[in-house]
């Protein structure tokens, strides 16, 4: 799923200050999960929002859709949306785009720091998995992501480093090679890791632009065509 | 989640208890503030604990067609019963109807005057909101399975499968059935090794040592035999002539007339043990005339017939020796030496006793089947390793789950001294699983499946365990059986899709828009009950306090703090149990959590954060809640709350 942050209070009431009257549109998905942005957080952000601003008025709404991520369930925000003057949305960053495109005309305003595509390790506690590179490795890798979980994304790791198991930016954090070494060991596989990994192709991740996905075969304006 | 009665004809009634009230109250003032919705209406009654004022009470219900109504008046059991009575006989039941003890939380506790009169009408108005908005609670039906399954062999685990058995099939796991019982069933030599289901209908995977089975039964009995061990603090030697009390045996072949036998207990351990030994120093002395010698530090005397079996050891020529420091322990030829300082002596020579044998006092060690079990069964481990956290609503036999309970020197060798009494109280609890069915009102938290987005909080935090997972609804699905109604899962849900059926989100809010300066949020176990003792003692405090109860801290939404202070309260005040004896066990945990948060927010929003606090205190304690609420007050009062 996708984990984001709230941004801090400070932010946001400046973010709002020059409105009236407001929308918080909460996302019933990824960011309801990662506690960040679902019906619960609305209630207390435009709760916080109402007592900063309780003497300089300010009217907040508050709406919860499915997934901000889509045109159809945003419809349902259409109503609310018109009445204000700006919507601070507390989905991932497609969401508030989403949102923004469907409404040319009014300041969607982004209330959550987006941050990666992750797991909860525990109750409490996300960490990042997975960076959407565009072609997959886990499979030379015994499952393990060097593009995200090694900090310079090595394909023919350790670097130098790695030491006692740890990366050298943070002693808190494993190195991705080391991890993988332990799993290929534990598998009896260590042969596998003395092919070199050739150079990743990057093009089919964020440095070739902006992507796209398209599927002929699900598309209907095709077929309608 | 049910939407509010369709149709809400409730009634308030203020009972002015024959005008004694109404020196200190204004009941038309009261009366005029109300905000009332259609259907409902409001009376001044002179004496509901009265026949006359029970009549009356009945005429306005008929008149007005009532099915809801609020009682205010005093705190009184039969001003309640009579009322409930009422109530029942025009079809009202007991969720239809709130009472609001005006005695306590004003009368007793504050000065008349204007400030008195809106707290008794935010009172009376928060029962009102609440039965406006309460949806019809739904009386369930559940089929369980009436079995119960008792895991662990000895002595304890015998005695709670006998008590059950003469109300319900048990199978008993890791044991060879002993003699006489008529077991449903016994798996000796398996090993729980997972759980699924809840309280009623558990699903118990066992592994034998071929195959694995599924046991399916209503409730759960741990009573897993405990090693023993010589309490360590006695630091004695290992040789010949020195045992524990549990492996000392009389019945041997050898003949204990002029023997002598030296008893030494320690300080840590269990009645059990203490036990034990008196009854064998009495045998020693009784029947072969044996010289004992017995050395203790504290003679454990509150145990069951302890007392008398050590009087009677007196009596009977047992030396009861105490000591400050255990003896010094030599084992010879000549037997077992004992050099001790015997504190009625002032000489500073050390006293000594030669005997032949040695008996120890023993402690319990947890089984070592604890943590695997603990983990099979998802209940929670308490300190020492035993079984069972160290908390006053769990004895003496519960485990956190609901249908999982203890018996024996497993959950803490406290409890092993009599097992009989404790498999019978084990066994009342039980008896609810017998009937194959259960009946419950559904007061328990209810999950809204279009709201959930299965984000697993709810089942990750509930203390008792008590959420699972509906695949085929996809979303979590909350037992009304193992559900004990604390509401921490409503509190946490981040999106909103839980609610309690009496302390509903909608309710809350609403109850919140009537309250005063001063906000106390009530745990019912602790804040509300010290709160309505105040009153009972008269302790004073400022009528700007008002209360707004919940049923456990854990249910303080930090929603609900922050709408308070939008709604112009100038502090709140979380009333929570000590952590220790939160009955729900994380409340005054989860509680503090939201606290922190709330307070970040007040501090951005420039409202001093000290204007929300906490305050743990226990049901008795009327000083302290008069004392937290004062100072809240006081601090109010002095300082300027805004910081910008
Ligand atoms: S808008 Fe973002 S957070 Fe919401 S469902 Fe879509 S991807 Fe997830
Ligand atoms: S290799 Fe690429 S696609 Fe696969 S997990 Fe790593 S970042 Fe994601
Ligand atoms: S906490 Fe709420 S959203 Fe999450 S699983 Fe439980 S009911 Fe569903
Ligand atoms: S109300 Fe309490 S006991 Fe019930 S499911 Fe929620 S957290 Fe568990």
């Amino acid at each position: 799923m996708i984990v984001a942050e709230a941004k801090t209070l400070e932010e946001i009431f400046q973010l709002v200050e020059p409105f009236k009257k407001i929308l918080v549109a909460g996302c019933g998905g990824c960011v309801t999960v990662c506690m960040a942005g679902g019906a619960k957080e609305v209630g207390l952000l435009a709760s916080a929002i109402r007592l900063s601003r309780r003497n300089n008025q300010l009217e907040v709404l508050e709406q919860t859709v499915l997934r901000q991520c889509e045109y159809e369930f945003n419809r349902e925000l259409s109503s609310s949306v018109s009445e204000v003057e700006a919507v601070l949305s507390l989905a991932c960053g497609v969401g508030v785009q989403s949102l923004a495109e469907q409404n040319p005309d009014k300041p969607v305003l982004p209330g959550l720091n987006t941050k990666f595509m992750g797991l909860p390790l525990e109750q409490g506690v996300w960490a990042e998995r997975c960076q959407g590179c565009g072609e997959c490795v886990l499979d030379k890798t015994f499952g393990i992501c060097p593009i995200t979980r090694c900090s310079k994304s090595l394909l023919n790791g350790p670097c130098g480093g790695s030491q006692g198991g740890k990366c050298e930016i943070d002693p808190d954090v494993p190195c991705a090679w080391q991890l993988i070494y332990d799993k290929a060991i534990s598998l009896g596989q260590v042969d596998r890791l003395r092919h070199i990994q050739p150079v990743k192709d990057w093009s089919k991740s964020r440095d070739g632009g902006p992507r796209k996905v398209v599927r002929g075969d699900v598309r209907l304006d095709e077929i309608g065509q | 989640m049910g939407s509010p009665q369709a149709e809400n004809r409730t009634g308030v009634f203020f009972c002015n208890c024959d005008g004694k009230f109404s020196d200190i109250l204004d009941f038309r003032a009261i009366i005029s503030s109300l905000d009332l919705a259609s259907g409902e209406i409001v009376q001044e009654v002179p004496g509901l604990c009265k026949e006359e004022g029970q009549i009356q009470l009945s005429q306005s219900i008929r008149a007005a067609s009532l099915n809801g109504l609020v009682i205010a008046g005093c705190r009184e059991d039969r001003l309640n019963k009579a009322c409930l009575h009422t109530a029942n006989q025009h079809g009202i039941g007991p969720y239809r109807t709130a009472f609001v003890n005006l005695q306590d939380l004003c009368v007793n506790v504050h000065n008349s005057g204007g400030p008195l009169n809106q707290k008794a009408a935010h009172i009376t108005q928060q029962a009102l909101v609440g039965l406006r908005l309460q949806a019809p609670v739904e009386e369930l039906k559940l089929q369980i399975f009436p079995a119960v399954m008792v895991i662990g062999r000895g002595e304890a685990a015998a005695e709670v499968a006998a008590e059950a058995l003469k109300q319900q099939p048990v199978i008993l796991v890791d044991e060879v059935a002993p003699p006489g019982l008529d077991l449903a069933a016994s798996y000796a030599g398996c090993r729980v090794t997972a759980v699924s289901g809840q309280a009623g209908r558990f699903n118990v995977t066992l592994q034998g040592p071929e195959e694995e089975t599924q046991v399916r039964v209503g409730a759960i009995v741990i009573a897993l035999d405990t090693p023993k061990q010589i309490d360590p603090a006695l630091n004695l030697p290992e040789a010949e002539g020195i045992v524990g009390v549990s492996s000392f045996r009389l019945e041997a072949e050898q003949d204990w007339h002029g023997k002598s036998v030296a008893f030494v207990m320690g300080d840590g351990e269990s009645q059990q043990s203490t036990a034990r030994a008196l009854e064998l120093a009495l045998e020693l002395r009784e029947k072969y005339g044996a010289r004992v010698e017995f050395f203790f530090t504290q003679m454990q005397v509150a145990g069951k017939d302890l007392e008398y079996r050590y009087r009677l050891a007196r009596e009977k020529g047992v030396r009861f020796n105490r000591y400050i420091d255990p003896p010094d322990v030599h084992v010879n030829v000549l037997g077992v030496t004992l050099k001790y300082n015997d504190p009625q002596l002032t000489a500073s020579v050390p006293s000594r006793a030669l005997v032949d044998y040695l008996v120890a006092g023993e402690v319990d060690l947890p089984a070592p089947e604890t943590a695997g079990l603990s983990k099979a069964l998802q209940v929670n481990m308490g300190p020492g390793g035993f079984f069972q956290p160290d908390n006053i609503h769990l004895l003496p036999a519960r485990s956190n789950r609901e249908g999982v309970y203890f018996v024996g020197a497993c959950h803490h060798p406290v409890h092993a001294l009599d097992t009989a009494l404790e498999a019978k109280a084990v066994a009342a609890k039980l008896a609810r699983f017998a009937h194959g069915c259960v009946n419950l009102p559904q007061l328990q938290a209810v999950v809204d499946s279009e709201k959930c987005a299965l984000c697993l909080t709810c089942y990750r935090t509930c203390p008792h365990k008590a959420v699972d997972i509906n695949f085929e609804a996809e979303a979590a699905r909350i037992d009304p059986l193992a559900c004990q109604a604390c509401g921490i899962c409503a509190a946490e849900c981040p999106a909103k899709a839980i609610e309690l059926p009496r302390f509903h989100n909608r309710q809350v809010m609403a109850q919140l828009g009537y309250a005063g300066k001063v906000i106390a949020f009530a745990c019912e176990n602790s804040g509300l009950a010290a709160a309505e003792l105040a009153g009972v003692l008269s302790r004073k405090y400022p009528a700007e306090v008002e209360l707004i109860k919940v049923p456990c801290a854990g249910n303080i939404d930090a929603a609900y703090m922050l709408r308070a202070f939008e709604n112009g309260a100038e502090g709140a005040l979380l009333l929570t149990c000590h952590a220790g004896s939160c009955k729900s066990l994380l409340g005054h945990a989860r509680a503090e959590a939201r606290l922190q948060r709330t307070r970040e927010v007040l501090a951005s929003a420039g409202i001093k954060p000290e204007r929300v606090r906490l305050q743990t205190l226990a049901a008795n304690a009327a000083h302290k809640f008069v004392q937290s609420v004062s100072n809240l007050v006081e601090s109010i009062e002095h300082g300027d709350g805004e910081t910008r």
